[in-house]
């Protein structure tokens, strides 16, 4: 393995059944869009290699499944992210609805420490169908997102790559801040003082 | 042999060698398919309780019916040859061939970025964080390395976090073509480390070879700095802590565990130097008129990680895994090594001192202990000219670290260098000068001493031949009371070479993998003496190419013997004679072959 390493950035995209989580990460990574509706099944994670501000970062996104069924898999998943990436479908409202139960959910089963500063990013998907399809507004949205702590907010099109590029940009710099903010303290000398004449160790060997 | 056949699975050639060009693959597949039962592992496994006076009849574990006519004609060749003493008389053989080769080609670790390639090894081992970010793995790129660990981290996960509530641990499962590949996890919670296995190894096999390398990451950071990092995020990226050496490092403890090359992981012991035990008794004076007040642990080790003795407390062992793992620290990184102006190759850089911080898990997995360590190159001109050592080695072109021993001193205070140092220079220095110990020592590892001025093989190794022990090319011989083993040479005086050490460590830890899977059928309601006394027998026939190996493992609750035959030849009656004679010889010597208790202060 070659030593120098990226700094690896654990993002993780939540939210209901259906708005698009496996495109959007799709089209990010592969700049391909699939009609066909293929559920996730537990997550998938797919890598994407990015560089921020001269420095190299590998994106390890963890697609979830937005079925019910895997939502015990939550705390395994969503431990050690990042940030957390909440999706919700313009064209259906209860998606929307939803987003609020699925940060709290996060926040809870991620056991975040800070939950204010912890980066989300929402993203409002399928703005490509006709406007009166749409049933979510953009004001509506930004209105949410601004009471949910200034969460930024994009709207994207997975099926026409309309700014899916500029969001997950801003995903991987606040997860790379994340990442960097609590910058870990390197001490080895408080490693506990071995006292050598107690007999506490058990014996073995020669 | 022909008659002992027992056909209890197949092992194609595909599962021991690793992948070829795909031209030749074809070729080689068709005619293997030709001599299918040619190529096969052939074994049988008797448990047999220890007769009074040689005279009982066996009781056999896990063998069919229409094998017992085979197991009994084992049976009276093991009571007439291993435990009577009546001594037949040895026919004699010629002189076989030493080549051992089971066709295994081990691959290294690499950061390959080709998936076919990463798919088609046959051993594999991961490491990453319980959030399933990567930290390490053996083979393919971080990209691999990235995506596999998501998925390590959610089967774990599954089990952990079932969906009807309940939490059960993963440990191993087979899958893959012809279900031959054990995945085994170790959830060392926050770290995960999963092996993969096409190589015949058993589950105890591969945790013991997962818990090899998670205590390695406990010596390099210790247990309560990787539990502090994780505790304060869980975003950790444990990468960030471990440097070039420690890569390295993880990459040649793998290679040495897909490759086999690690004698006393397979075999779980420390290997020793044979020598005089009047001798090895006054090298242990020597350490214990140097030792001063913080010296906790002072250890003289031959080339190859062979003790040959230890200064220790009264109230302290050392464990061996702890051991195993400070030598694969030393003799397995460039760390400790430097490049001759001359040469290209780096050797065990003899003119310097290191001072590391090391924690040692068995002893106490939650803080670090201070190592001195020094190497003593023996073949030193003036040196050996003051001790009238014969000269013409020096101008053979051997491993030059084969002749350097090395000094450790470990110490419980950081700040105990100098003293530490000035041990290790005045046993240096005793050593050296003192006649009779600097010429054992240079016998026992570097050559001994001929009539004619040349220098013939060490005296610090076994040749099978010398014993006598006719048919047997190699063997092993583990003493279970000191943890110790012996590694004899091939027949005739040749060092297996690291390949040649590889093919008889697959065939040993096949032997060991059955050994530990089939003793569990072995125990026996209410006979827990038989079960102490019980002799445990494994044979593995191999045929690779037009060859055929014969592996031999025969275990009792003192002592372990491996060993291995090959040219096809295989007169049981020699053979187990010849057992019998080692078993005899390494009692008789075991004061020269394994240190016990060491230098005790």
């Amino acid at each position: 393995m070659s030593t120098r390493k990226k700094t690896i950035l654990k993002v993780i995209i939540l939210g209901d059944s259906g708005v698009g989580k496996t495109s959007l990460m799709q089209q990010f990574i592969n700049g391909k869009f699939s009609q066909q509706y293929k559920a996730t099944i537990g997550a998938d994670f797919l890598p994407k290699d990015l560089v921020i501000d001269d420095k190299q970062v590998t994106m390890q996104i963890w697609d979830t499944a937005g079925q019910e069924r895997f939502q015990s898999l939550g705390v395994a998943f969503y431990r050690g992210s990042d940030c957390c990436v909440l999706v919700y479908d313009v064209t259906n409202t209860k998606s929307f609805e939803n987003l609020q139960s699925w940060r709290d959910e996060f926040l809870i089963q991620a056991n975040i420490k800070d939950p204010d500063n912890f980066p989300f990013v929402v993203i409002g998907n399928k703005i490509d169908v006709e406007e009166n399809k749409r049933l979510v507004s953009s004001k509506k949205a930004q209105t949410v997102c601004a009471s949910l702590g200034n969460l930024p907010y994009f709207e994207t099109s997975a099926k026409e790559a309309v700014n899916v590029e500029q969001a997950f940009d801003v995903v991987a710099r606040n997860a790379l801040q994340q990442e960097e903010s609590l910058e870990f303290s390197d001490d080895y000398t408080d490693a506990v003082n071995i006292h050598v004449d107690g007999d506490a160790y058990g014996s073995c060997g020669c | 042999m022909d008659s002992i056949t027992i056909h209890e699975n197949y092992i194609h050639r595909g599962s021991v060698s690793s992948t070829e060009s795909t031209q030749s693959t074809d070729l080689e597949h068709s005619s293997l398919s030709h001599r299918k039962s040619q190529v096969s592992l052939i074994s049988n496994s008797l448990i047999l309780p220890r007769p009074p006076e040689s005279t009982t009849a066996l009781t056999l574990a896990s063998l069919q019916a229409d094998n017992v006519s085979i197991a009994a004609s084992l049976e009276a060749s093991m009571n007439a040859s291993i435990f009577s003493d009546e001594d037949t008389a040895f026919k004699s053989f010629p002189e076989t061939q030493t080549a051992i080769d089971l066709g295994f080609q081990p691959k290294k670790a690499d950061s390959s970025d080709d998936v076919d390639e990463f798919f088609s090894q046959q051993k594999h081992f991961f490491i990453l964080s319980a959030a399933g970010k990567p930290i390490y793995s053996m083979h393919g790129s971080d990209e691999i390395l990235t995506v596999h660990a998501g998925i390590i981290q959610t089967i774990v996960s599954f089990f952990e976090f079932n969906p009807d509530g309940k939490t059960e641990q993963l440990r191993s499962f087979m899958a893959g073509e012809k279900q031959q590949t054990r995945f085994f996890f170790l959830n060392k919670s926050p770290i995960i480390l999963m092996a993969t296995s096409s190589l015949g190894e058993s589950d105890i096999q591969l945790n013991q070879q997962l818990d090899f390398l998670y205590n390695f990451l406990l010596t390099i950071l210790s247990k309560p700095h990787i539990d502090r990092v994780f505790q304060k995020r869980d975003n950790f990226d444990l990468r960030k802590l471990l440097g070039k050496a420690d890569i390295a490092c993880l990459d040649s403890i793998c290679n040495d565990m897909s490759s086999f090359n690690n004698p006393g992981l397979v075999i779980g012991g420390l290997e020793c130097l044979k020598m005089r035990r009047s001798v090895r008794r006054r090298i242990e004076s020597v350490m214990l008129a140097n030792k001063s007040e913080n010296l906790l642990y002072g250890l003289l080790v031959a080339p190859n990680g062979r003790l040959i003795t230890v200064l220790r407390p009264r109230r302290h062992t050392l464990h061996t895994s702890d051991l195993q793992l400070l030598f694969s620290m030393i003799y397995n990184t460039n760390t400790f090594k430097t490049t001759p102006i001359d040469n290209n190759s780096q050797e065990l850089a003899a003119n310097e001192e290191f001072w590391v911080p090391i924690c040692f898990p068995k002893f106490n997995p939650n803080g670090f202990l201070y190592s001195f360590i020094q190497f003593v190159d023996l073949k030193e001109e003036k040196l050996m000219q003051l001790h009238d050592l014969n000269m013409g080695i020096l101008d053979e072109d051997l491993d030059p670290d084969s002749s350097k021993i090395t000094v450790i001193l470990v110490s419980a205070y950081k700040d105990s260098f100098f003293e530490m140092r000035k041990i290790a220079n005045s046993i240096v220095k005793s050593l050296k000068l003192n006649r009779t110990l600097f010429r054992e020592l240079f016998k026992a590892i570097v050559g001994t001493q001929g009539i004619n001025g040349d220098t013939g093989p060490s005296s610090g190794k076994v040749d099978p031949v010398e014993i006598p022990a006719p048919l047997v090319q190699h063997f092993v011989f583990k003493s279970k009371k000191h943890t110790q083993f012996i590694f004899s040479r091939l027949a005739h005086y040749k060092d297996p070479n690291e390949n040649m050490r590889g093919q008889l460590m697959l065939m040993y830890s096949h032997l060991h993998a059955r050994f530990a899977t089939s003793s569990k059928t072995a125990v026996q309601p209410n006979e827990s003496d038989i079960l102490k006394d019980s002799h445990f027998i494994n044979l593995v026939k191999w045929a690779y190419l037009n060859d055929t190996l014969v592996g031999l493992l025969i275990t009792t609750s003192n002592y372990e013997l491996y060993l291995i035959t090959n040219g096809g030849i295989m007169d049981e009656k020699v053979l187990l004679h010849s057992c019998k004679n080692i078993i005899k010889w390494c009692k008789k010597n075991q004061e020269r072959l394994f240190i016990s208790g060491g230098a005790i202060f």
